[in-house]
């Protein structure tokens, strides 16, 4: 199968199911909803080693939130519902109660599960805080030295949420490689409903489960599709394939990752592109199967 | 504080950002955080080490160990992943040194390689866009952190005004980074609570303009201030984090600010004291 005569291999990509919350931060002005946000996501881009996955949705307008002022949401993903309360206190806590200006609110009101944040950090507040009931939902001002920020008390959870939606853009060098990622995370931006976790949208680092050459480590290079060591290893990559980039896709459920898998693939395939293919673990691991030649054909 | 200076490199400064933005974010403080850490400078390709375009990026922790471990995530994180990255120490004088891409190396599944120049081992981590280039060891040196000051002003705009200003300035000054977002803070804490026992800090009451009126709290704003923001500045030495603060007062002083002060434990905890009166009497440097 060929998009803009761009081979699309027969493969899937493989979805883990994870829990995942939005957040919502309103600011005085946009650039400072982004800096929040900017923070809150950092140091956030496998669930492994950071505690949680999350990223910038997009921006907001005023007529979008809750409070009428420029804003922008971040999609948090995590392993679990209490995982995923301690990563929204802890980073809230640290990104968006420290900010001037913002306040936070719950971008998943119709979520049936939710979790308690706002309560944990108006504790800050040390007994001066307050907090109103407004439409059925609790929201604490706590005075900080600025005047006061405002949160909602519980955030919604998305348990059906989806992790590990994937593509790989297969490029004859490493600038071909890095415009055609580049031109598919733009295709992608502000998508609702996803993220996606590693800088700039883009991964370079793909992984294999384990290490042959080491006991103790988790993960280590995808030896098959590493071009430099195509003599080396038993390659996976045709010839011609000089660089390989992946783009990580997390979203509130696996059709809005197909759609931006779609989106994703078709601005990939560019000049300088050979193929597009897709990580998984045979399907052993997640439930999910993300088919590159079913989304292209646009059976999502 | 024991800090450490990372230097990204990439095809394109935007790159070189992506990463280092990455690198930086949920770093504000070392207690919620495990580390502090921000920008401290962009660097043109004549300033770096493989003459490409760079940011370099200083990171704060507790300890030699702390820190080590930090950088190992964080570089194996955000630099490792990043398209067209390679990762250099900026502290080339540091005796101290800790393993980061010796650490690293074990991504590569015993395929990566390594070369020693200019007795400096530097890793080659084969990755599916090529390679990775990471250097072994990173410098560690003293630093300090904590250094800050407060702007207390009219009204929240010109508290931001003037927090904005600081932070301007500031930011053009090497050695030093501002780790909370933006570069400032709005929740200026004291050590424990006066009313929960388990937390380790909570909202600075005393500069709380909301609460001023209230019987059970002492205010320390004078009349007329109702907006108070805080500038933390982290620094490679005391020389770094006083001209940041000295550019920073300086540049904060402006309509609707009506006094500058600074948080402190009453000098019991930190051995670092920065004195506002001081540092202004002396000439910037």
């Amino acid at each position: 199968m060929d998009s803009r005569g761009i081979f699309i291999e027969d493969t899937f990509a493989e979805g883990f199911g994870m829990a995942a919350a939005r957040v919502v931060i309103t600011a005085a002005h946009p650039k400072w909803s982004r800096a929040a946000a900017l923070k809150l996501t950092g140091f956030a881009t496998s669930v492994i080693a950071c505690k949680c996955e999350a990223a910038i949705e997009r921006e907001l307008s005023p007529d979008e939130t809750p409070d009428a002022r420029p804003g922008i949401s971040a999609l948090v993903f995590a392993m679990n519902p209490e995982g995923l309360k301690r990563r929204l206190i802890e980073r809230i806590g640290q990104a968006v109660l420290t900010f001037p200006t913002t306040s936070c609110f719950d971008g998943l009101p119709a979520a049936t599960d939710r979790v308690p944040v706002g309560r944990a950090l108006a504790a800050f507040g040390d007994k001066f805080q307050s907090s109103d009931v407004v439409g059925g939902q609790r929201y604490w001002r706590v005075p900080v030295m600025e005047g006061e920020f405002l949160l909602q008390e519980s955030f919604g959870v998305q348990r059906e949420a989806v992790g590990g939606g994937n593509f790989l853009i297969l490029g004859e060098d490493a600038p071909s490689a890095l415009a055609a990622a580049e031109a598919a995370v733009e295709a992608m931006d502000g998508m609702p409903g996803i993220i996606l976790p590693f800088p700039g949208g883009v991964v370079r680092s793909g992984s294999k489960v384990g290490s042959r050459g080491y006991r103790s480590m988790i993960a280590s290079t995808n030896d098959a599709y590493c071009p430099t060591l195509r003599l080396a290893t038993d390659s996976a990559l045709t010839e011609g394939v000089n660089s390989v980039l992946e783009i990580v896709i997390d979203g509130l459920d696996a059709d809005v990752i197909s759609r931006a898998m779609r989106a994703g693939i078709e601005a990939a395939c560019r000049p300088g592109v050979r193929a597009i293919s897709a990580g998984n673990y045979g399907g052993n691991l997640g439930p999910f199967r993300f088919h590159l030649r079913q989304i292209m054909a646009g059976a999502c | 504080m024991r800090a450490a200076r990372v230097l990204i490199t990439a095809r394109s400064i935007a790159w070189a950002r992506t990463a280092a933005q990455s690198m930086t974010g949920f770093a504000t403080s070392v207690i919620g955080c495990k580390v502090e850490a921000g920008i401290e400078a962009e660097l043109l390709p004549q300033e770096t080490p493989d003459g490409r375009p760079g940011v370099s990026v200083l990171l704060f922790g507790f300890d030699v160990e702390g820190l080590r471990g930090r950088l190992v995530d964080r570089v194996g994180q955000t630099v490792l992943t990043c398209a067209t990255t390679a990762c250099f120490d900026g502290l080339p004088e540091a005796t101290e040194r800790v393993i980061v891409g010796g650490a690293l190396r074990h991504f590569g599944d015993k395929f990566q390689s390594s070369k020693i120049v200019n007795g400096n081992r530097y890793w080659r981590i084969p990755v599916m866009e090529g390679e990775f280039l990471v250097q072994e060891a990173f410098g560690v040196q003293k630093a300090i952190g904590g250094g800050n000051f407060l702007i207390l002003a009219a009204d929240p705009d010109a508290a931001l005004t003037a927090a904005e200003a600081a932070v301007d300035v500031m930011r053009k000054v090497r050695g030093i980074i501002l780790p909370f977002p933006g570069g400032m803070v709005r929740a200026g804490s004291k050590v424990g609570a006066k009313h929960y026992k388990k937390m380790i800090a909570s909202t600075n009451d005393a500069y709380c303009p909301t609460l001023r009126g209230r019987t059970d709290v002492t205010s320390e704003l004078p009349e007329g201030v109702n907006s108070v923001l805080e500038i933390v500045v982290d620094g490679l030495d005391r020389p770094a984090i006083e001209s940041a603060l000295r550019a920073g007062i300086d540049a904060a002083c402006r309509p609707g600010v009506i006094a500058i002060s600074a948080g402190n434990y009453g000098g019991k905890l930190g051995k670092h004291l920065f004195q506002l009166h001081t540092l202004l009497a002396e000439p910037s440097a």
